[in-house]
């Protein structure tokens, strides 16, 4: 692999983290953003258990998409095919965790039904193949690593929406924008600050 | 009550009593992503409503035939299936919409309104008050889509429709259309649900009381466990 | 734990069976779009060819394959070239026609992620007609803060990144038609 490659991938991790994050920017996988931000312990334990889904679905849809479905002409069948691929994954993991690794089920594996819905996850084994579509020296690595990133970037977007939350509690907000909105009005603050990382990574590069 | 009122009632429960998303706080992701301009707001409302409506319907017809161990899957392949045809439809004869909604049109299917429907309505329900129960969900869900749509479309662009409205009159403030404008709006209409509404109860957003997934779900059934 | 044989058939039957229904139902529906779903695509590259260079009255693709060749009664009026450069927001696909003559006749911004209200005032007029110029191998430099002059853009307020974008994705263009007019002089 020589540098160029490597220097891209760095960008793809980067970018997704940064400046396409999923929960700031592209307003995938609010819910769980929403739901499950309240602590720090579960906001920490969801997003692992989504960072790891986002990879293993990547991985699994992936092949799958120019595997059979392109050749066939069947791309329609493409929502219908992750969903289900998505699913069963998601079955599976937790199956497997449950019966072999209880520590692991315990921290990471509660959360995993919870994903199925997650739009993030299909999401993102949607986005790597219009991206590819669009850029031939985009591949399987790149589309990994882009997943990766993305899970990473929901971690970091929860965690830090987490302890803005946990600030939140102790506030004195006015009644009527109590719960829920005076929420939403912090996710706006904590999305305009990652608004400061637009165009950067480009820069970099 | 006669049968024609209730049926009203789940016909208009969805628009603002039990609205499914300043209510219920469901398919938030759709809402903020594509409410940057009125006519996309539209088209995605319309969208997601055929689809609740079809899949409400289809899986109040199967309720009796779906074993229940299987029906997570199930009702989702249906969905998927429904929301697959709506997306050649728009592919085909509005590829300008298919455009502005980019990713969120195939993502109708994690959309949780449908899910939600299918689990807590459709199959429990016959097929008529089923489908109401979509309409009015897929009616309330789009007048919420719409408001959002005007309001971030008026003041991020000046526009509505695409109309020049503001030209003039005042600078448009260009982060309504930006992410944090799309959090804040949503924001300000919850809030002003939750002072319009009945019940004058903040919306339970922040458990997982609303979320489709809750009947199997560890978490919920941990808790209940450890008896809380 | 011991399992029946009909608690597991008959789930995994009625899912199958709810599959292929699926599946057939997405079969028709896709024969039924195919064919619109083909003419959109090829209609709205039609049209933004059109708008590009709308000298020509039909396009075909070039020999060496890098862009459309625009005929109009049987002769070469200009070529239509789809580049593409990084804006502030990910990739700015454009589409630019330039004419035999070597001007370029129109820009089309195909596909961006700039921000609304900013860099995504590209896609307004005022900005992409400034390209309708004659143009040298050299392409275009864009200005800030004053008036622009022959071969130079003006930078959109707020957007500087875009507009260069924009203006980097025209050169492109511009060197592929030096060299597709020089490998064919005809």
């Amino acid at each position: 692999m020589d540098g160029q490659v490597i220097k891209g991938l760095v960008a793809i991790f980067l970018a997704a983290i940064l400046t396409e994050n999923y929960v700031l920017n592209k307003f995938l996988g609010i819910c769980p953003f929403l739901g499950v931000s309240k602590k720090l312990g579960t906001a920490l334990g969801m997003s692992c258990a989504v960072t790891v889904v986002m990879v293993i679905a990547t991985a699994v849809t992936w092949p799958l998409y120019v595997g059979p479905l392109v050749p066939n002409g069947l791309e329609y069948l493409q929502t219908v095919v992750f969903i289900l691929v998505i699913a069963a994954l998601v079955q599976l993991l937790e199956t497997i965790l449950h019966r072999y690794m209880p520590p692991l089920y315990n921290s990471l594996g509660i959360y995993l039904p919870l994903i199925t819905t997650n739009c993030a996850v299909l999401g993102v084994t949607m986005l790597v193949l219009e991206k590819a579509a669009g850029d031939p020296s985009y591949g399987y690595i790149q589309a990994l690593v882009n997943a990766f990133g993305s899970g990473v970037g929901f971690l970091v977007a929860m965690v830090l929406f987490a302890g803005v939350r946990e600030r939140l509690e102790e506030c004195d907000v006015p009644k009527c924008l109590q719960g829920l909105p005076i929420t939403l009005v912090a996710a706006s603050l904590v999305a305009v600050s990652f608004l400061g990382f637009n165009g950067l990574v480009d820069r970099l590069m | 009550m006669n049968e024609k009122t209730s049926l009203w009632r789940e016909f208009t429960k969805g628009i603002l009593r039990e609205n499914p998303v300043l209510r219920l706080v469901l398919g938030c992701c759709a809402t903020l992503a594509v409410t940057t301009a009125a006519g996309n707001a539209i088209g995605m409302g319309a969208a997601t409503t055929f689809v609740l409506v079809c899949s409400n319907g289809a899986i109040s017809l199967l309720r009796n035939v779906i074993p229940n161990k299987v029906r997570i899957p199930a009702y989702i392949t249906v969905i998927a299936g429904f929301v697959t045809i709506v997306q050649l439809f728009i592919k085909a004869f509005s590829p300008e919409l298919d455009t502005a909604l980019g990713v969120f049109l195939p993502l109708i299917v994690v959309n949780c309104i449908i899910l939600g429907r299918a689990e807590m309505f459709a199959s429990k329900n016959r097929v008529l008050p089923s489908i109401l129960d979509g309409l009015g969900m897929g009616v309330g869900f789009t007048a919420t889509l719409l408001a959002m749509g005007i309001l971030r479309e008026l003041l991020g662009a000046g526009t509505v429709f695409g109309l020049p409205v503001l030209s003039g009159f005042m600078q448009p403030i260009i982060i309504f259309l930006l992410p944090p404008g799309g959090f804040f709006v949503f924001g300000m209409l919850v809030a002003l649900a939750g002072r319009l509404s009945a019940e004058k109860k903040p919306p339970a957003a922040t458990d997982c009381g609303h979320c489709p997934l809750a009947a199997s779900c560890s978490i919920n059934n941990r808790k209940k466990e450890a008896g809380e | 734990m011991r399992l029946k044989i009909g608690e597991v058939l008959r789930p995994a039957a009625v899912l199958l069976v709810i599959c292929t229904a699926v599946t057939c139902l997405l079969a028709g529906t896709n024969l039924l779009t195919k064919d619109q779903i083909a003419a959109q695509q090829a209609a709205k590259a039609e049209g933004s060819r059109r708008i590009v260079l709308p000298g020509a009255e039909s396009f075909e693709p070039s020999e060496s394959g890098t862009c459309y060749v625009g005929l109009s009664g049987g002769e070469t009026v200009g070529y239509v070239f789809e580049t593409e450069s990084r804006g502030y927001g990910g990739a700015v696909r454009v589409m630019t026609g330039i004419s035999a003559q070597g001007a370029v006749t129109g820009v089309v911004i195909l596909e961006h992620g700039e921000t609304p209200g900013l860099g995504a005032n590209a896609e307004r007029e005022e900005f992409r007609v400034q390209f309708e110029q004659d143009v040298s191998p050299a392409g275009f430099s864009v200005m800030r803060y004053q008036a622009p002059g022959p071969g130079e853009i003006e930078a959109m307020t707020g957007a500087s990144i875009t507009s260069r974008a924009v203006t980097d994705a025209v050169n492109q263009a511009v060197a592929a038609y030096y060299q597709e007019v020089e490998a064919d002089p005809s």
